[in-house]
């Protein structure tokens, strides 16, 4: 059996069909992709050939850039959420109190809901006339703070970015809590015997042993923000004027809505290098020698 | 042990997200309209319509009429599909060469993507053959579907903006219906002082402002505008498009719309009116169905904005509405263009404008005691106009129409008139090459 599986050819024979499907869905679609971003196209009538004009235009695009800088802040208030906040609450349902399975459940509750789902439920959150927040605020008196939250250009997108952060803040605890879980429980008892605070034992016990997990996960935060579609397109259709446009709802208004989809293949290709950098980044930022228990 | 469960919660959660991404898309796949072949004995249609307007009945039972007696032996299936929903398959099918046999399309520019791209069945020679058909279309409807000469689809209905208003909150306040545009500001100021929401207006969707600040200009400068922004003599940033944009600024600041109406979709808006509880609502004629069917509908009644320069008066946004096309691939085109033969005729126009309050795109005696007097206005408005200019997102389609609702949008949502639509200029310069 060990000769079979040893073998070169029987590797290749048993890869073969998860490499296939994974070329068909994968890899031809994103190198047609980056063909199609050097056409002028719609796809229909005869395409033309302009080289890399598709992308000097996007970078002259005020609303493309406005919409990178968009997913730059979604991606900064995802990891603020999901990093510090995330192993903040972990740490604290980590601990061995009362109802912390029933807490876990709660807190990850919201990152099984359909992104479709929570958009309308935060759309009404947000209503202006009869919204969750507005009324709050009269309530307690803060009544010349009430606000068209969805609808005014300067707080559309953070109201949008605190959903993000609320839905999935829960997802990466989860995660972390798992990492936490696999660290032998004789270290904490040795450290508490040489009077280690919680605080120690997290900074030099638990921080440095699930940081291999913490950097799959901020990759995952990051690249999740960067291509984060459903949440803008139920709330606010990345509206009003664009204002809270992320790439990838910028990239199918280009492709579905004015046919210019060289264009939005361009977007596509921009995204895919901003996620691949991304993974490079926080290898770097996160690098660790293998831990061996 | 412990690493298993570790490895096997960590799949479940890629897992998990997997699905979630998926659930997000919003795309319905599901069946595609491509049944077309099936020899030829169903013709599908695709149209613009969910469960709360009030014409999907009519159409199904046009298609229901035709599919009982035809001499193609076809039976008719019409899909329908939200708005936003069906541009987006629309698309997708058309790049993909899965079009079904008839499809909903707008006018102009909308259409002209799709006929360059070869997609779209050429009607002409069934036009020409049948000179009693194509008369029966009011003058210059067929011409907003036909590309280089040859006609690619026919319209359904014509349509134009109104203004909507309640009769009885007219006259309980003692205003009358204003003839010119310094009185239907007064009428505004009137009922705002009285308490009453004087007009009630979307600022969601951004179309539905759009057209308000649209006919305002054409009110400023007349249809010959419409024409030099068109073939390009005149730029967007025009003075009378600043100017109308700050106009209608004006009245969202002087408290003309409701209060919140910058964050509230059409729905919402649209009952407000609906139910009494606002004095006007502008909007395409279409929605003359929705009003005759609520609970105002025998206090509704319709004029036309009068012009800001009295000169430009009867000049409205208008256009064409539920034209169809017969794609390349529809294998049965005679059948199909026997349907849209149908659905044309006087005999379906008819139900469709005394039922379902449908401006017919034909020209036939209409008999007024069989309309609400609601009906009657909007008649009277549509053969008094002496020019239609189509909205900016049907002339230019997505890219500049689109963009210059956008910038109406910014406007009312607080931005230098003259600043948005130097951008929107900007924006027009750019997009060509891209």
């Amino acid at each position: 059996m060990n000769k079979v599986l040893g073998n070169k050819k029987s590797i290749a024979v048993f890869v073969l069909p998860a490499f296939l499907i994974y070329a068909v869905f994968v890899l031809i679609p994103i190198a047609y992709n980056v063909y199609v971003s050097f056409l002028q196209t719609d796809l229909m009538s005869p395409s033309r050939f302009v080289g890399i004009q598709n992308y000097v235009n996007l970078f002259k695009d005020g609303t493309f850039t406005k919409a990178l800088g968009n997913n730059i802040l979604m991606v900064i208030g995802s990891l603020i959420a999901h990093l510090p906040l995330a192993l903040f609450f972990g740490n604290i349902l980590f601990q061995k109190i009362k109802g912390s399975h029933f807490f876990q459940t709660v807190f990850f509750l919201p990152s099984v809901i359909c992104g479709v789902a929570v958009g309308l439920t935060w759309t009404f959150v947000y209503n202006s006339e009869f919204g969750l927040v507005n009324k709050f605020l009269e309530i307690i008196g803060l009544g010349s703070l009430q606000h068209v939250w969805l609808a005014d250009k300067n707080t559309a997108l953070f109201c949008i970015i605190v959903v993000v952060m609320w839905q999935f803040v829960g997802y990466h605890m989860i995660i972390q809590i798992a990492a936490m879980k696999n660290i032998p429980e004789s270290y904490y008892e040795a450290a508490e015997i040489d009077g280690a605070s919680k605080w120690v034992q997290f900074k030099s016990i638990t921080f440095p042993l699930i940081k291999p997990i913490l950097k799959v996960d901020a990759v995952l935060i990051i690249t999740g923000s960067l291509k984060y579609y459903d949440l803008v397109s139920v709330m606010t259709g990345g509206g009003p004027n664009h204002a809270t446009e992320l790439m990838s709802t910028y990239m199918f208004y280009q492709g579905f809505r004015t046919l210019k989809y060289g264009y939005a293949a361009g977007i596509g290709v921009i995204l895919l290098i901003l996620c691949m950098c991304s993974v490079l980044l926080s290898n770097f930022v996160f690098r660790s020698e293998p831990i061996e228990y | 042990m412990k690493k298993k469960v570790v490895a096997v919660m960590l799949s479940a959660l890629t897992a998990g997200s997997l699905m979630l991404t998926g659930c997000g898309g919003g795309s319905s796949s599901g069946d595609s309209g491509s049944g077309s072949s099936g020899g030829g004995d169903t013709l599908t249609v695709m149209c613009v319509g969910t469960e709360a307007d009030t014409y999907l009945d009519a159409y199904n039972s046009i298609a229901e009429k035709f599919s009982e007696d035809n001499e193609y032996g076809v039976t008719v299936e019409i899909e329908f599909y939200e708005n936003e929903q069906y541009k987006t398959k629309l698309t997708t099918l058309m790049a993909s060469n899965a079009v079904p046999d008839i499809f909903f399309t707008w006018e102009l520019s909308y259409l002209q993507p799709f006929v360059e791209g070869g997609k779209v069945a050429d009607i002409t020679s069934y036009l020409e053959e049948d000179q009693e058909w194509k008369n029966s279309f009011a003058d210059g409807t067929l011409d907003l579907l036909a590309y280089d000469g040859k006609n690619y689809g026919v319209p359904t209905q014509k349509s134009l903006c109104v203004m909507f208003y309640n009769k009885q909150i007219f006259e309980e306040n003692g205003v009358e219906v204003p003839t010119t545009y310094e009185e239907f500001l007064d009428v505004c100021q009137t009922l705002k002082d009285n308490g009453v929401t004087p007009m009630t207006m979307c600022g969601t969707d951004a179309w539905i402002p759009a057209q308000f600040v649209q006919q305002i200009a054409g009110g400023m400068a007349g249809d010959q505008l419409f024409k030099d922004v068109s073939d390009g003599t005149e730029p967007w940033n025009n003075e009378t498009h600043v100017k109308a944009a700050e106009e209608v600024k004006k009245m969202a600041d002087n408290g003309y719309f409701q209060d919140g109406y910058i964050g509230m979709g059409p729905e919402e808006s649209t009952d407000l009116f609906t139910s009494g509880q606002a004095a006007m609502y502008f909007q395409g004629a279409w929605d003359a169905d929705k009003c005759a069917k609520s609970e105002v509908a025998d206090n509704v009644g319709a004029f036309v904005l009068p012009a800001y320069d009295p000169q430009y008066n009867n000049i409205s946004v208008g256009s064409v509405d539920t034209s169809f096309s017969v794609s390349e691939t529809c294998e049965n085109k005679d059948a199909a263009v026997a349907f849209l033969k149908y659905w044309t005729s006087q005999e379906s126009e008819e139900m469709l404008l005394y039922e379902n309050a449908r401006i017919p795109a034909g020209n036939f005696e209409i008999d007024e005691s069989k309309l609400s007097p609601l009906m009657v206005d909007v008649l009277n408005i549509s053969n008094s106009q002496v020019g239609l200019t189509p909205w900016w997102d049907r002339q230019f389609g997505a890219g500049e129409g689109v963009e210059f609702n956008n910038t109406c949008v910014a406007v009312l949502g607080g931005e230098d008139a003259q600043t948005a639509f130097d951008s929107l200029q900007q924006f027009a310069e750019d997009n060509a090459s891209r």
